[in-house]
């Protein structure tokens, strides 16, 4: 030793929004992991879990980690917030939220939605959403480059989930500046006035498109996910209006959201290999494995958030009833204990128990869907265009702890 | 997971997410890993089977044992 110790820059481990963190996250996570896989970070006042066998397990185990961000830590820190801006609406819809509920309300809402999310349900989809990519990819065809994240990474998601709830086309920009002044409240911590009463105004918004839409199923019920939710008994109760429309302004925002993170963050992916594109283009039925490839390697979400109903003991640490933890999919699924060469992008790794949609009974309802969305959308541009380049000097990350969502990402695709 | 019943679920693909459990209890439960197993006890229904087949959110669960010709 020279007596040279390399602190990496003397980064603070302990903020989850660093540069670091934010646009480095692999190099973030595997310090934290090799510290302790069950990180107490001070700053956040909680426990960051890195290792696959952790993070899986946490996603597991919800008899003692509450996912209900209406009671416990998480509720408080909210509640002061929306005390503070008087953003009451914004409170009493995201409460009803089932994705933050406990069992077993939790459970009977989500067998209910899960119906119009199984692959069975949404298959039937897959030739509307083949036919939309391909028209929406006529744009791409610009040797200027274009706007690939606003101009079809988000188009996709938005038109296929606001088609499938019933929300008029024209409705649909409303809806993702709504869901980004929404985003903002759900994944970016530290909860500012501003933003909060921005939060506000969104949920305003989507109550006012929903709610005719929830009355009209109602009234006049059809073969759709909104009106089997308005008739389903709950616990023997019917669900309430507000209920149904709460639960259907989450399946929208989280329809498309981290659909088109997605579908941008595989095409980085692609970037960085692209002899990974070249393959792809040979064998287009490799579609289905490089989505799932591309969920692990570098998927939308980053870490889910939850707290300790009870005292546990994790890898020898003493976790408190009340505590916080941070389950870190990206870092699962880049542990080596769990994947091969981890850092390696292969379209045709197989199998591929990644984390991305989470796991156990709170395991992303609309993951058919967004598989499906992104197997058509590398298949359909994979045979279309021969290569492309990132137009970006710099990719950059929104400052989130649970979202890995670009900024912008402009693209030049190559017929040859 | 070969089980009674030619019922398979493909573990590389389960999640635990329950709804088979839900849907068909007297079939299915779940190992001390929380991934599901075809395990009929008692009394259980074939249209519930094919209802936890149909609900699966990752598509795990199959006619056939794995190794058997479909």
């Amino acid at each position: 030793m020279t007596g040279v110790l390399d602190t990496g820059g003397a980064i603070d481990l302990d903020d989850l929004l660093s540069d670091e963190a934010v646009h480095r996250p692999n190099d973030y996570h595997r310090r934290l992991r090799e510290i302790s896989p069950v990180y107490w970070n001070a700053r956040w006042n909680g426990w960051v879990l890195t290792g696959y066998d952790e993070v899986m397990g946490g996603f597991r185990d919800h008899r003692r980690l509450s996912s209900d961000r209406f009671a416990g830590p998480f509720g408080d820190e909210l509640r002061r917030a929306a005390a503070t801006s008087g953003a009451e609406q914004l409170l009493a819809f995201l409460a009803k939220f089932f994705v933050w509920k406990d069992q077993p309300y939790h459970t009977r809402v989500r067998a209910l939605a899960n119906k119009a999310f199984t692959p069975r349900s949404v298959e039937r989809l897959r030739p509307r959403v083949a036919a939309l990519v391909q028209d929406l990819a006529g744009s791409l065809e610009d040797e200027d480059g274009v706007d690939f994240l606003g101009g079809f990474a988000f188009q996709v998601p938005v038109i296929v989930i606001a088609e499938y709830l019933g929300v008029p086309a024209a409705a649909q920009e409303d809806v993702r500046a709504w869901s980004e002044d929404l985003g903002a409240v759900i994944f970016v911590r530290g909860q500012d006035t501003e933003r909060m009463r921005r939060g506000e105004a969104a949920m305003a918004g989507l109550v006012e498109l929903f709610r005719p839409l929830v009355r009209a199923r109602r009234e006049r019920p059809q073969d759709d996910l909104l009106s089997g939710m308005l008739h389903a008994e709950v616990d023997g109760d019917l669900l309430s209006e507000d209920e149904v429309v709460a639960d259907a302004i989450l399946m929208m925002f989280a329809g498309h959201e981290t659909t088109m993170n997605l579908i941008a963050n595989a095409l980085v992916a692609f970037a960085e290999y692209p002899d990974q594109w070249t393959r792809l283009r040979a064998e287009p039925a490799l579609a289905r494995t490089a989505t799932e490839e591309a969920l692990r390697y570098d998927g939308p979400i980053r870490a889910m958030a939850r707290w300790a109903k009870e005292p546990l003991e994790l890898r020898g640490q003493s976790i408190a009833a009340g505590d916080r933890l941070l389950l870190v999919q990206h870092a699962a699924n880049r542990d080596p204990a769990a994947f091969e060469d981890p850092d390696r992008f292969d379209i045709a790794r197989w199998p591929n128990r990644h984390v991305a949609f989470g796991q156990g009974i709170h395991t992303c309802l609309g993951a058919p869907l967004a598989r499906m969305e992104t197997q058509e959308v590398l298949s359909h541009l994979s045979g279309r265009f021969s290569g492309f380049d990132l137009m970006e000097d710099e990719l950059r990350y929104n400052p989130t702890v649970v979202s890995r969502s670009l900024r912008q990402l402009h693209v030049r695709f190559h017929d040859r | 997971v070969t089980a009674p019943g030619s019922v398979t679920v493909d573990h590389d693909l389960c999640v635990g997410a329950t709804l088979c459990v839900q849907l068909a209890p007297a079939a299915f439960r779940l190992d001390e890993e929380g991934r599901s197993l075809f395990a009929p006890e008692g009394a259980w229904d074939e249209a519930d089977v094919q209802d936890a087949i149909d609900g699966c959110p990752m598509a795990a669960i199959h006619r056939g044992g794995i190794g058997q010709v479909p």
